[in-house]
This record gives structure tokens, sequence and C-alpha cells, in this order.
């Protein structure tokens, strides 16, 4: 989904609000609000890509105005809802006022995968170039490679791909790279030196 | 007056799924019945639910957030006054 | 106080309202199991937390053996210091030098290794990070005190799959006659992800 969540690159947020330690919950709405979410993953069976998904789905003005937990608390009623454990118009007179969701899911179900990548299609010193594609489901892939060309400097192993198992029950299995990008490709901004390293599944990528 | 209210009638007006208020006085009355309903009903809705019916169908065509203001007005009068020392204070 | 002489706490805010409608919903569902919540929040403040990473990037200084296993095979060598688990499951660790700095983002996120950092900081997790620290790694590294000779090579790694990054910093000079355990109260969770030398 290209999504508010896609944060890479974006320009104008401003400074980073940088705190050598703080406290792992600062409030206990926070705190609740965590594990309530893993209650209702729990509950629901999600996948991390559903419970990721479910965050990145946020309205975008909300998503950048509110905190971390926010998210959380957000995305946990929105799988509650969407899974019929709780109704919205319950958690509206429970709260007292608005109870804001996110978004609904813009991609189907995923009812035939394809099969499990069983070897993988590149090696290390490979050039590959990122797919210029745009799901509108849950994906790994970030807007900022899309269409660039790097290298692979690792192999990972194979995991479950998360555009599959976000959408439904269906599994596909594929190896997984870290891909290195120069800076100065993906910014043409003159950057010497910086290279940007992303993990990408199989699927993600064709040969340079 | 004619008819019967649809279940419709009874549900607040929303702008793609949230719940929609054009002034702040319209989220206060949705909290205060909501609290209401909760500390003095226990959470049962249903007494709320039946002073809005009432209320809608008293003035078919008045203001939504109107009506559940009449009905939260009707439904506290419902209730016994406080006991105790605050109850004496003017 | 108030007159009445009962103290009364401050309101609660919409989110926290909207938090307390969630947790009473899903509570009379039954879902939510007596002091699960306590239990679970206990565990994320006090059972994990940098003070592991620490004590693997120590080892690492004080063990070259011990280094080179760790960089061949990160989830091995930290699983020798008995961390590991979800979050942590795959884990690589990029060792910095004084040619090559290397940092860690999320940027779609926040994957973070919580068996040895942890919980992530709000900073990592917003916004402004995630963002930046992909397109201008020197110039947020120098806003947030980590400064960079011009020659030193930037490596930035966007935990976007399964694996989860440690940052094996460079050991402080004048450190050589110390022990293992006192390395470990010189090494910060910031030096770890990559915003800080050491």
């Amino acid at each position: 989904m290209d999504g508010i969540h896609d944060l890479g690159g974006m320009q104008g947020l401003g400074p980073v609000a940088h705190s050598a330690a703080e406290p792992v919950f600062h409030e206990r709405w926070e705190a609740v609000a965590r594990v309530l979410m893993e209650i209702v993953a729990g509950a629901i069976d999600a996948t991390g890509g559903e419970f990721r998904h479910s965050i990145e789905r946020m309205d975008p003005g909300h998503y950048l105005t509110s905190s971390y937990y926010e998210h959380w608390l957000t995305a946990a009623a929105t799988l509650a809802v969407e899974h019929g454990l709780v109704t919205r118009s319950e958690l509206e007179a429970r709260a007292g006022g608005r109870f804001p969701l996110s978004g609904p899911v813009l991609a189907p179900a995923v009812a035939d995968p394809g099969p499990d990548i069983g070897e993988p299609r590149f090696g290390v010193g490979d050039r590959v170039r990122v797919r210029e594609w745009h799901p509108a489901g849950h994906t790994r892939c970030p807007r900022y490679i899309r269409g660039k060309a790097g290298e692979v400097v690792r192999l990972d192993g194979s995991y479950s791909v998360p555009d599959v198992e976000a959408h439904g029950t269906a599994r596909r299995h594929e190896p997984t790279y870290s891909v290195r990008f120069d800076a100065v490709d993906l910014w043409q901004d003159g950057q010497r030196g910086v290279s940007v390293h992303v993990d990408l599944w199989d699927s993600y990528l064709e040969r340079a | 007056m004619s008819g019967t209210l649809s279940l419709s009638d009874l549900d607040p007006p929303r702008r793609n799924g949230e719940l929609a208020f054009d002034a702040p006085w319209q989220s206060t009355v949705f909290a205060l019945a909501a609290a209401v309903v909760d500390h003095a009903f226990g959470g049962d809705r249903e007494p709320f639910r039946q002073q809005l019916v009432t209320a809608i169908a008293a003035e078919p065509g008045r203001p939504y957030w109107e009506s559940w203001t009449a009905a939260l007005d009707a439904l506290v009068a419902t209730l016994p006054p406080p006991a105790g020392p605050a109850a004496s204070r003017p | 106080m108030s007159e009445d002489g009962h103290h009364h706490p401050a309101p609660a805010s919409p989110v926290e309202q909207r938090v307390a409608a969630l947790e009473a919903l899903l509570t009379e569902r039954g879902l939510v199991p007596q002091g699960f919540i306590a239990d679970v929040t206990r565990r994320y403040e006090s059972e994990i937390g940098p003070l592991n990473g620490a004590k693997v990037v120590a080892r690492a200084w004080a063990d070259p053996q011990f280094r080179e296993r760790l960089l061949a095979d990160g989830t091995a060598a930290i699983a020798e210091l008995g961390f590991g688990g979800a979050e942590g499951s795959h884990m690589v660790v990029v060792a910095n030098t004084p040619a090559v700095h290397n940092v860690i983002v999320c940027t779609l996120c926040s994957c973070y290794p919580w068996p040895v950092l942890g919980l992530p900081p709000s900073w990592y997790k917003d916004a402004p990070y995630r963002a930046r620290m992909v397109r201008e790694p020197r110039a947020l590294l120098a806003e947030m005190g980590c400064d960079l000779p011009g020659d030193v090579e930037v490596r930035v790694w966007d935990s976007s799959a399964e694996v989860r990054y440690l940052v094996l910093p460079e050991r402080p000079p004048g450190t050589e006659g110390l022990t293992e355990a006192d390395l470990v109260g010189l090494v910060t969770r910031d030096s770890m992800i990559g915003v800080a030398r050491l």
C-alpha cells in the first residue's frame, strides 16, 4: 500500500526529538494499548502482516499527529471491529465520543499465491532492480527503492511473504536478501560514501 | 405524525464512518449521554434509546443532536434527586 | 484537594478514554485474563533492555574469537549469552571501524532487536527519524551529536524483513585495562543503534 507509513525519504517532518533514555511506557495507557493489541492479534490469529497493515491503513492525518501507541490502539480497535469482537458504536458509547479507526483493506484476499520460490534467484554480488509496482495491500517494499538498482550483499534465508500472509490464510515462502543501494542513485543529490541496505523478498526483485 | 421510525433514524449522523459533530456542544451531549448511561444506568442503553425514540417522534424534522439533547434531558429528569449534603446547598 | 476532602484525579484524555473503552469491552468478552496486562507490562519494562546488547558488545571487545563468531552468525553468538527470541530470531551484527559507520532504521514501522536492546525509544519509531535516516544520514547523525569525518563511509540498514540488526561500536581508546564487566558500562543504547560513537 502506498500509505502514510511508508516514510523513507519524506521531507518536511522536522527534527528528531532525541533523548538518551526514556521510560518504556510514558503513561499507563500506552502499556494497556500495547497489550490490548497483542490480545486482539492473538484472539484473531493475526499474522505479523495483518497486524502491521492495520496500522498502515490509518487516516494519514491521524497517523502523523498521534503517538506510536495511539497507532496501536487504533489498529487494535479496528481489527477487533473487523473481526466481530466489538462494534464501533459500542466503542464510541463507552469512550463517550469519536473512536477513529483505520481505513478499509484495499486489496482482495489472496486466493492463490503461487508456489514457494525454493532456490534463491540471485547471489551475492548480483545487480538487481526493484520492481516498479504499487501493491494496494500490505508490502514490505518501500516506495523509495522501487525501480532502483542495487547489489545483493547477503542472503538471509526463506520466509513467508508479507504481501500474501497479510491477506488471508494462503502462504508463499521466498528467499530474502539484503540489497545495497548507493545514496546518490536513490536521491540524485550528490551524496558520496553513503549506502542504504534494504531487506527484500525474492519476488520484489528483477535482474538488473 | 405518521409511520414508525426506522433504525437508521436513531443512529447518529456519520461522515466517512466517523461520528459527525458540527459543533462542540454536540460531542458534549454525546459524551454526557454516554456517561449517564454508564454511571446511572449501569451501561444499559435501553432507557436512553426509548427517550430518543420519543424525542424524535415528538418533533420529526428536528435536527438529530437537538432531539438527542431533549432525550438526555428527559432521561436525567427520571433520575431520583441526589441525597446528602450536596443536595442541601443552594 | 476539592472542598469535600476527596482527591480527584485529572480527567482522562480522549485517548485514555478510548483505551479504557476497548479494555472494558474486551474484558467483558473474556479476552483479558486477570493480571495479564500488568504481567506483560512488567516484562517489557524490566526483563529486556539494552544491557543485554552491552554485554554482547563487551564480550566482542574482550574476546576476538567471539567477535569473529558474532560477525559471522549474530544469532548463534548472541545465543551464547542466553539472548534470543521474538524480534531477534535472525540477528545480523554490523561492525563499526575507523572507515565505516553503521546505523539502523525501520522506515516502514519500528522493527528493532528486542532481545538485545529491549523496546525501541520513541524517537526511533516516530516519523522524522524514519523519513530522514535513509535520505540524509550524515546530516541527521550530526544533528543527533554524532559527527563523522567526511571520509567515513556510512551504511544505513533499513530493517524491512525478518533480519534484526545490532551495531558493534568501536572500542573506545584507553580502555585496554578494563575487565569485560567494566566494558559493559561503557556501551550505550545509542551506540548500538548507530546514532552515537563511544
